[in-house]
C-alpha cells in the first residue's frame, strides 16, 4: 500500500488560500459576508460582492474541490469542525471549496448527487475526498444509502465512497469510525460496518478521534489543500498530533508516577487510571491542545475513553494487517481499569 | 398523480429521503425514510451498562449531551442511585448549553439558506438554478443575516466551551458519568462561563429574536403551512432541586386546551413500515431492532412510536404547547420562534445554575457498582424533543437497550394502521410551485430540525 503523503501529489489546482495563515495572524471576518476575504484579489467572488449579487464561490474557482461524504455517521466530526475556534470556522469554511457536504450544503436531492458525481469525473485526480462515519459493506451495504442521482439510481455508502476514492487525489478518513471502524463496527456491528481503508482498499490519511479535535481536522486538511507534505506515522496519522499518548501529556502524570490514584471520576488532581482512564492506549495531544482552548477530558476529571485508538471501543489488534500493540487494546468497559 | 423523490434532503443531521406524491401543485402523500442504520442499541448488548453514557452519545454528534444524560439516568434508575445537587446542576448546564448550540446551528446554518440567498454555505446552487425563483428577497436583509450567522457560530463556540469546561469535550462529553459528574470548576472558571452564558443570552434575545421575527414576517404564509395536527408530547427536563422540571412534560392531544400526564408505559413502536423483523408494536424496553433490509413492505429505518396510538410531535414547539406558553398556529414559523424563545430561557437558566454550582457543596462522585440485575428508564428532552432510554441489566451486563429519540417521533413512517408520522402529515397539502425546486417541502421538513441518525440510531 502506498503512503498517502507522497510529496507533490497534489500538483494541480492547489488551494490559493492558506486558511491556517489566517488564524495565525488573528484575522477574523465576523460580521462580514462570505467572500470579503477575496475582495483584494479581484476574483469573481469579489465582483459578485461588489454587484450585491449572491456570492457563489465555487464557480470559476481554481481551488481544489473538497467532497465530503458522511457515511454511517453521527455528524460529530462535522460538528467538531463547526466548533473550530482557531481558525474560526466562519473564516475557515468560506475559504474551503466544499462542494458536497450533506449537513451543510445548499443543494439537495438528485441535483446534489449529480453535482457530486460530475465533479468527481471532471476533477478526477484533483479533488480531496473526506469521509466520516463507518461504511456498511457486503450483504449489509443497503444499511446506509446516501442518495439518488438524476437517472433514479440509488447509491449505497459503499458504492459512493469506493467510486469517489478511486478518483480522488487524496482520501481523508475523518474520525475513528472512518479511520478504524469505531463504534458501529463493534459488538453486534462487527463485520457489518468497516473503515474507509477496508471498504476501498486504499490507505487514507487518518485523522482519528471521536470526534477529532477541530484543529486536527483544519490543519490536516489545510496542509493537503496547500500541497504541503504532512509527516505521517505508519497508520497514516499526522505525527504533529498523534506522536504522543494522552497519558504522556497528561497533567496528572505526576500522580500516576507516585501511584496516587483517584477512587472516583471527578477527582481534582489524582490519576484517573483506576477509574478507567485509557490515556495509555490513546494517541493524541488533547491534554495540551485542549477543546475550545479551555479543557480536555482528563483535565476535567473525566477518564479518557481512548476515542482516538484503533481499540475504541473494542479490541482491534491489527490495522492494515499491521499489529498495533497497546493501541489495539479494548477501551471498553470505560470505567474499568486496564490490567496493570 | 406524479411522484417526486428528494434524496438526500440536505442541511439536517443524518440521511433523509422523501417521496412525495403530488397532484394539482399540492402534496397528496409524503413518505419519509431514514436511510442509515447503525444499530447502537444492539452495540450496547452484553456491555457494562455504565458504558451507555459514552456509546449512546455517539447516536448523535449534534445533541450528544441529552443522550449521555438519559443513559446515566436510566442506569441510576436501575441501580437505585440518586445524584448530588452538584451533578444535577452540572448536567442541567451542559445540556442547556447543548440545546442553544443546536438551536443556533439549526436556524442560522441549516434553515436560513431555504429563505435567503448569499449566506455562507457549502455546495451552493449554481446561478442558473436561479435562487431568486424560490427565495425572493422579501425584505430580508441578507447581509445582516450573514453577519448574524457568523456571530451565531461564535456563540455556538461559547456554548461548547461551557460543555468542555464542565464535561471535558464537545461533541461527546466524557464528563457525563453514571453516579454523578466529573466537574471540578474553580470560581474563576465559573465566572468565565457566566460571562459566556450572558453573551449567548444577549445574542438570543436580540439578534436571534429579531431574525426569527423578520423571517416570520417575510414569509407569513408559513405560519399555517406545515402544521402536523399531531398530539404534542414532552418528557420534561432540567430538574430543579425539588425534582420539578424547568421545561415541563406532558401530552396535549389534538383539540385539547391543556396538557395531561403522559404515561410512557403506553408507548409502542411499530415496525409496520420500518425495516426490522415484523412483529406486534412493542414498548421500547422490550422491542427488538433486528434489521430486515429486504422487507418490501417497509420504507424506513425509523420505527413508528405512538403513545396510546397517537403520533406525537415533539420539540421546542411541543414543549411550548405542553407548558402553556404557546397556542394558536403551529406551522413552520411557530417552530422557528419556539426554538429562539427557548434559547433565551435556557441561557438565563444557565447563569442561575452556574451561581448555584458556585454555592453547592463539593460532591465527589462515587464510582457506582453495576447491579446484578435491574431495569431503568431515563426520560429527558433533547434539542429536538422528547428522548427516552430504557436499559435492562442481567448478570451485571446490558441485556437490552432501547432508545426513542425525538426524530423517531417526528419523522416516523406509517404505523400498522397506516397513520403517517407527524412530518409526513405536515407535508400533506403543501403547495409546490415548481416540482424541479421543491423548496416548500424542504422548508417544512427543516422546521422540525430532523436528526435522522438519532431517529434510527
Amino acid at each position: 500500500m502506498r503512503r498517502p503523503d507522497g510529496p507533490g501529489r497534489d500538483s494541480a489546482g492547489m488551494g490559493r488560500r492558506e486558511f491556517l495563515r489566517l488564524s495565525a495572524c488573528g484575522l477574523t471576518v465576523i460580521g462580514l459576508p462570505v467572500g470579503c476575504l477575496r475582495e483584494d484579489e479581484g476574483t469573481p467572488a469579489a465582483d459578485h460582492l461588489a454587484s450585491g449579487r449572491p456570492v457563489s464561490p465555487q464557480f470559476s474557482d481554481a481551488r481544489t474541490p473538497v467532497l465530503w461524504v458522511e457515511a454511517g455517521t453521527c455528524t460529530g466530526c462535522a460538528c467538531s469542525l463547526l466548533g473550530s475556534r482557531l481558525p474560526p470556522v466562519e473564516v475557515l469554511l468560506p475559504d474551503v471549496r466544499l462542494e458536497f457536504q450533506e449537513t451543510l450544503m445548499e443543494r439537495f436531492g438528485a441535483p446534489a448527487v449529480d453535482h457530486l458525481l460530475s465533479l468527481a469525473g471532471a476533477a478526477a485526480g484533483r479533488f480531496v475526498l473526506v469521509v466520516d462515519g463507518a461504511i456498511p459493506v457486503g450483504a449489509g451495504a443497503s444499511l446506509t444509502t446516501l442518495g439518488v442521482d438524476g437517472r433514479g439510481r440509488d447509491y449505497t455508502a459503499a458504492e459512493l465512497v469506493t467510486q469517489l476514492a478511486d478518483r480522488a487525489a487524496r482520501v481523508v478518513a475523518l474520525g475513528t469510525c472512518a479511520a478504524f471502524g469505531g463504534i458501529p463496527s463493534s459488538g453486534a456491528g462487527a463485520g457489518m460496518y468497516v473503515s474507509v481503508a477496508e471498504a476501498t482498499g486504499r490507505m487514507p490519511l487518518r485523522v482519528p478521534g471521536c470526534p477529532p479535535n477541530p484543529q486536527w481536522i483544519s490543519a490536516a486538511l489545510g496542509a493537503l489543500l496547500r500541497g504541503e507534505a504532512l509527516e505521517l506515522d505508519e497508520l497514516g496519522r499526522p505525527m504533529a498530533f498523534f506522536s504522543s499518548t494522552v497519558h504522556e501529556l497528561c497533567p496528572r502524570l505526576g500522580s500516576f508516577r507516585n501511584r496516587d490514584f483517584a477512587t472516583a471520576p471527578g477527582d481534582a488532581v489524582r490519576c484517573l487510571r483506576q477509574v478507567g482512564c485509557k490515556g495509555q492506549l490513546a494517541r493524541g495531544d488533547c491534554p495540551i491542545r485542549l477543546w475550545q482552548g479551555r479543557s480536555s477530558c482528563v483535565k476535567a476529571g473525566s477518564p479518557c475513553v481512548a476515542c482516538t485508538a484503533p481499540g475504541f471501543p473494542d479490541a482491534r489488534p491489527t490495522v492494515d494487517g499491521r499489529a498495533v500493540g497497546e493501541e489495539g487494546k479494548a477501551a471498553s468497559p470505560f470505567l474499568r481499569p486496564l490490567p496493570l | 398523480m406524479a411522484t417526486l423523490v428528494i434524496d438526500p434532503v440536505s442541511r439536517l443531521e443524518g440521511h433523509l429521503r422523501l417521496e412525495i406524491e403530488y397532484e394539482g401543485g399540492a402534496v397528496v402523500r409524503a413518505r419519509s425514510s431514514g436511510t442509515s442504520f447503525r444499530g447502537l442499541e444492539n452495540v450496547m448488548r452484553g456491555r457494562d451498562p455504565r458504558d451507555a453514557a459514552q456509546i449512546t452519545q455517539r447516536i448523535c454528534g449534534v445533541c450528544p449531551v441529552p443522550h449521555g444524560r438519559a443513559a446515566c439516568e436510566a442506569f441510576e434508575n436501575a441501580a437505585g442511585l440518586t445524584v448530588s445537587p452538584l451533578a444535577r446542576l452540572v448536567r442541567n448546564v451542559v445540556q442547556a448549553a447543548n440545546f442553544v448550540d443546536s438551536h443556533l446551528l439549526h436556524f442560522y446554518v441549516l434553515s436560513l439558506p431555504d429563505y435567503v440567498a448569499g449566506l455562507p454555505t457549502a455546495g451552493a446552487w449554481p446561478p442558473d438554478r436561479a435562487p431568486a425563483a424560490w427565495r425572493a428577497a422579501r425584505r430580508l436583509d441578507a447581509g445582516l443575516l450573514a453577519a448574524h450567522a457568523a456571530e451565531a457560530l461564535r456563540w455556538r463556540r461559547a456554548c461548547q466551551e461551557i460543555v468542555v469546561a464542565l464535561a471535558g469535550k464537545m461533541p461527546h462529553a466524557t464528563g457525563l458519568v453514571p453516579g454523578g459528574a466529573t466537574a471540578v470548576p474553580s470560581a474563576a472558571t465559573l465566572a468565565d462561563l457566566r460571562v459566556l452564558a450572558a453573551g449567548v443570552g444577549a445574542f438570543a434575545r436580540a439578534a436571534y429574536a429579531d431574525d426569527a421575527r423578520a423571517l416570520a414576517r417575510a414569509f407569513p404564509e408559513y405560519a399555517g403551512i406545515g402544521a402536523s395536527g399531531a398530539a404534542f408530547l414532552a418528557h420534561g427536563s432540567f430538574p430543579h432541586a425539588d425534582g420539578s422540571p424547568l421545561l415541563p412534560g406532558g401530552l396535549v392531544l389534538p383539540g385539547d386546551a391543556s396538557a395531561r400526564t403522559a404515561d410512557v408505559s403506553l408507548v409502542r413502536e411499530s415496525t409496520a413500515s420500518a425495516r426490522y423483523a415484523a412483529g406486534a408494536p412493542a414498548h421500547p424496553s422490550v422491542g427488538t431492532t433486528e434489521p430486515a433490509p429486504r422487507r418490501s413492505d417497509a420504507y424506513s429505518w425509523v420505527k413508528a412510536p405512538r403513545l396510546s396510538g397517537h403520533p406525537c410531535e415533539v420539540g421546542p414547539l411541543a414543549r411550548a404547547v405542553v407548558s402553556g406558553r404557546h397556542s394558536g398556529a403551529a406551522g413552520v414559523m411557530a417552530r422557528h420562534v419556539a426554538r429562539q424563545r427557548e434559547s433565551v430561557t435556557l441561557a438565563g437558566a444557565v447563569e442561575s445554575w452556574l451561581d448555584q454550582i458556585a454555592a453547592a457543596p463539593p460532591a465527589p462522585s462515587a464510582l457506582p457498582d453495576v447491579p446484578v440485575s435491574g431495569a431503568g428508564v431515563g426520560l429527558t428532552e433533547a434539542p429536538r424533543g422528547a428522548l427516552g432510554h430504557w436499559v435492562t441489566i442481567e448478570a451485571s451486563a446490558t441485556s437490552h437497550y432501547g432508545v426513542v429519540s425525538p426524530t423517531t417521533w417526528n419523522a416516523s413512517p406509517r404505523d400498522e394502521a397506516g397513520v403517517p408520522g407527524p412530518m409526513e402529515r405536515a407535508l400533506e397539502g403543501v403547495r409546490v410551485a415548481d416540482p424541479a425546486d421543491p423548496i416548500e417541502v424542504v422548508r417544512v421538513v427543516h422546521s422540525f430540525d430532523p436528526c435522522l441518525q438519532c431517529a434510527v440510531h
